[in-house]
């Protein structure tokens, strides 16, 4: 009780609250603007898609099944390293993680239960014997600090087309998930199926 | 140069003809339409503090764009230049302060204020001379038969300058690799496609969606 009170004191020289403890509307303020913010964020060019996209693939990542097929390849996906949430509704707008593990922690999906999304991600897709290592983020989609494979040829020239032809297959395989999470999206089971079994994962460590 | 060696960084989009067609004899009419928007160096005795506009990808004073320097295969490659020639004000300031202990020591008074004006401008003008533009390039590829095109930046300003740029060209229009554009290729009606409120409001908009059903 008595802490209590000494923190209410202290919000109220700190000048964050007034006599009546009640949060003085500069700082309401300050809230308000940072939910808009959030709010605009999430709605402009549809950013809710991509964060949606890389919250399904976090989950379909799980299984060892590919997530779709590329020129007859099936293609894994594998989040590693950091990972980064975002939301608009409740009191924490952007939480971050960073390990190994981390995009596949109870910690990660206790978040996502409570209604943030992944934002960003580090990534890695087989091909094949081939692997790709990208950052993706949910609101341009753009390629970033990827590793490509190894190049196969030694002639300067061709290893700049070989490189030209490794980013375009990059690029290929960020289309490819897009296109498979979206025939799912536009689906019914979307709705029926497949968001009850995203919040249960999302829920099972909760 | 990011586009040969090192970790990969770039926005994709895909080129959609805009209001005219794309011209048949795109690998050669490329050219012209570079050079005619090529960069053209700052002027140092004038007041411009950026130029900008496109290169050769090898070299970044080029603007010949002959067709060996721009194609690879099925690639356009280029580059897009932005300099900028800004004199520090921590610099004038110093100089200007000079210039005032000088003044002052010269004629018994402190100068008026148009006499103080003239030489900050001089004093400007001076050091513009002097200072080194600060230099960007951004590449850009172009596969002219997928019709998907790159911009080798990590700074989305920058993106959206040189996508600007790209798109005054021929007055196309470059649509970024998004699952909304996506979505519209495919032909999926915008409504099916809103938010999910079980996923963006945690439990309480699960629990929503739920009574809503």
């Amino acid at each position: 009780m008595r802490r209590k009170s000494a923190s209410s004191e202290a919000a109220f020289l700190r000048g964050e609250v007034g006599v009546d403890g009640e949060l003085l509307e500069a700082e309401q303020d300050a809230a308000a603007v940072e939910a808009d913010d959030a709010r605009a964020e999430l709605l402009r060019g549809r950013t809710y898609l991509g964060r949606e996209l890389l919250t399904w693939m976090l989950w379909r990542s799980e299984s060892t099944d590919p997530l779709f097929t590329h020129q007859d390849t099936p293609v894994h996906v594998n989040y590693a390293g950091r990972i980064t949430l975002r939301g608009a509704l409740g009191e924490i707008t952007e939480l971050s993680a960073k390990g190994a593990l981390a995009p596949y922690s109870a910690q990660v999906k206790r978040a996502l239960a409570s209604g943030l999304l992944v934002h960003t991600a580090r990534l890695t897709f087989t091909v094949g014997e081939r692997s790709f290592e990208v950052s993706l983020d949910a609101e341009h989609l753009d390629v970033k600090s990827a590793k490509l494979p190894e190049l196969m040829t030694e002639e300067e020239d061709d290893r700049e087309q070989e490189r030209l032809h490794l980013a375009d297959e990059l690029g290929a395989l960020v289309d490819g998930c897009i296109r498979t999470f979206l025939t799912v999206r536009a689906s019914r089971s979307w709705n029926t199926t497949v968001v009850p079994e995203l919040r249960a994962w999302m829920e099972e460590d909760a | 140069m990011p586009l040969t060696r090192g970790a990969v960084t770039f926005s994709r989009f895909r080129v959609r003809p805009g209001a005219k067609e794309l011209p048949s004899d795109l690998p050669r009419s490329l050219g012209r339409a570079l050079r005619a928007r090529a960069f053209e160096p700052l002027d140092r005795t004038g007041d411009e503090e950026r130029a900008a506009g496109f290169v050769e990808l090898e070299a970044e004073d080029g603007v010949e764009f002959a067709s060996g320097s721009v194609f690879r295969g099925d690639h356009a490659l280029f580059a897009y230049r932005v300099d900028t020639l800004k004199v520090p004000s921590s610099q004038l300031q110093a100089e200007l302060k000079k210039w005032l202990e000088a003044f002052e020591a010269e004629n018994d008074r402190p100068p008026t204020r148009g006499e103080k004006s003239r030489a900050k401008t001089e004093l400007r003008d001076m050091l513009r001379k002097r200072v080194e533009p600060s230099v960007r390039i951004h590449e850009v590829s172009w596969n002219l038969k997928t019709h998907e095109l790159s911009i080798w930046s990590s700074n989305r300003r920058a993106v959206e300058e040189v996508a600007l740029a790209i798109e005054s060209l021929y007055e196309l229009s470059l649509e970024p690799r998004v699952p909304a554009a996506l979505a519209l290729e495919a032909g999926i009606a915008e409504d099916a496609l809103g938010p999910t409120p079980e996923l963006i409001g945690g439990a309480a908009g699960a629990e929503e969606a739920t009574h809503a059903a």
